[in-house]
């Protein structure tokens, strides 16, 4: 009897501590971006007719002959011309839908919290989105204690091919580099209980000779910016949150050189 | 009895004789870390050795003195290594260079792949002490 008294404590006290652990709910990252277009409309018609006609006519008889002849021409051209020139511009507001799996994934790795699903936001992109109180007071977020409410800030593709001095080859590097502002709300409070700017980082290296041609894997570009964004968010709010020191199992970035850092040996 | 004296000593002797002939392992981030010789070279010297990483490439400068007042042959080849530690590529050919007298010279080297972190000089002089360095 006693042994089962003491895995029914054990099995309480487990479900308990998972039950103290905060609930995130973490939003797709949204975004605005400035949308310019230029258009240049040129409308031309022309419609041209033309109409001739000739007839003639000869009358011969033995006391008279009468000859006569009739010839008309008309003609008509007709031409229409519009030309439109302008420029627009307009912000579009929207959510990423990407990058967030891995986020959710390494803030339960920290063991600190668990996850809830938000609601995407899928009304019509306004600056609305923004307004993270209207969206937890209209229950965007069920069940969360915290909404991790994420925001691009820069995100930019570069395809780069630099030679390697010395060697007649190319080094083509494509990458992408996501910056993403994040605020941690209470949903209670509204109280901001972390922030921090993350980074999250990818790229396809290659080694081009002349002549050889390479096409980036951007699939594995932007599976490497999702892993190291996840690890970096978790770190900072594991950081900001005074939590246990955060490891990371998988470190992305495999190289202990940074780029254009210069190790110097000594004696 | 004297000689039950004697074999003790003799023992502490070629222990301390051993411990004196075996040199500790090159400090890590030191030259001597980076830098293999196939037996000592008796007047090259590698003064100067940085790496840095540029466009995603581990290039390598090391810089050569010679000590003596002959010119000096040198021969050298880069091992790349990845992050764990296994070779990247074939084997580089050796590569002759000529150390002035009294003179520095600088080599220098870009890795084959990005996947290389970490690399080995490897250097030999036919003048040479002939004892492992």
């Amino acid at each position: 009897m006693k042994p089962l008294r003491l895995l029914f404590l054990l099995s309480s006290l487990l479900g308990a501590s998972n039950a103290l652990a905060a609930k995130i709910a973490v939003t797709d990252l949204a975004y605005a971006e400035r949308v310019s277009g230029y258009f240049h409309l040129v409308d031309y018609h022309n419609k041209s007719s033309a109409r001739a006609s000739h007839s003639e006519r000869e009358r011969d008889s033995f006391e008279s002959s009468s000859a006569s002849s009739r010839s008309s021409y008309s003609g008509k051209s007709e031409t229409d011309y519009t030309e439109v020139e302008s420029s627009y511009s307009y912000i579009e507001y929207g959510e990423l839908r990407k990058f967030v799996g891995d986020i959710k994934g390494e803030i339960l790795k920290t063991g600190g919290f668990q996850v809830s699903q938000a609601k995407p936001y899928t009304a019509k992109g306004s600056e609305q989105i923004y307004d993270i109180i209207s969206r937890i007071k209209k229950g965007a977020y069920p069940g969360a204690d915290y909404v991790l409410f994420g925001t691009v800030s820069e995100l930019d593709f570069r395809d780069e091919a630099n030679p390697i001095i010395g060697t007649d080859t190319l080094s083509n590097t494509f990458s992408l580099m996501l910056v993403a502002e994040f605020s941690l709300i209470n949903t209670r409070t509204y109280e901001v209980k972390a922030a921090f700017s993350a980074t999250g980082e990818g790229q396809d290296v290659r080694v081009v000779t002349g002549g050889s041609h390479v096409v980036p894997s951007r699939g594995r570009v932007v599976s490497e910016v999702s892993k190291s964004l996840g690890v970096d968010v978790a770190r900072q709010i594991n950081e900001q949150l005074g939590g246990s020191a955060y490891q990371n199992a998988n470190p992305v970035t495999g190289n202990t050189m940074q780029e254009g850092e210069v190790m110097h040996f000594s004696q | 009895m004297h000689l039950f004296k004697i074999i003790p000593l003799v023992i502490a002797l070629s222990l301390v004789s051993a411990c004196a002939s075996h040199k500790p392992p090159p400090r890590p981030g030191s030259i001597n870390a980076k830098v293999e010789q196939l037996s000592e070279m008796s007047y090259l010297q590698v003064t100067d050795l940085r790496a840095v990483k540029r466009n995603h490439l581990l290039t390598v400068q090391a810089e050569i003195n010679n000590t003596d007042s002959d010119n000096q042959q040198l021969y050298y080849r880069f091992k790349w290594l990845d992050a764990a530690g296994f070779a990247v590529g074939g084997e580089e050919a050796w590569k002759p260079v000529l150390v002035y007298a009294y003179q520095k010279q600088t080599l220098s080297a870009v890795a084959p792949s990005p996947q290389v972190t970490d690399f080995r000089l490897v250097v030999q002089s036919p003048d040479n002490t002939g004892d492992l360095p």
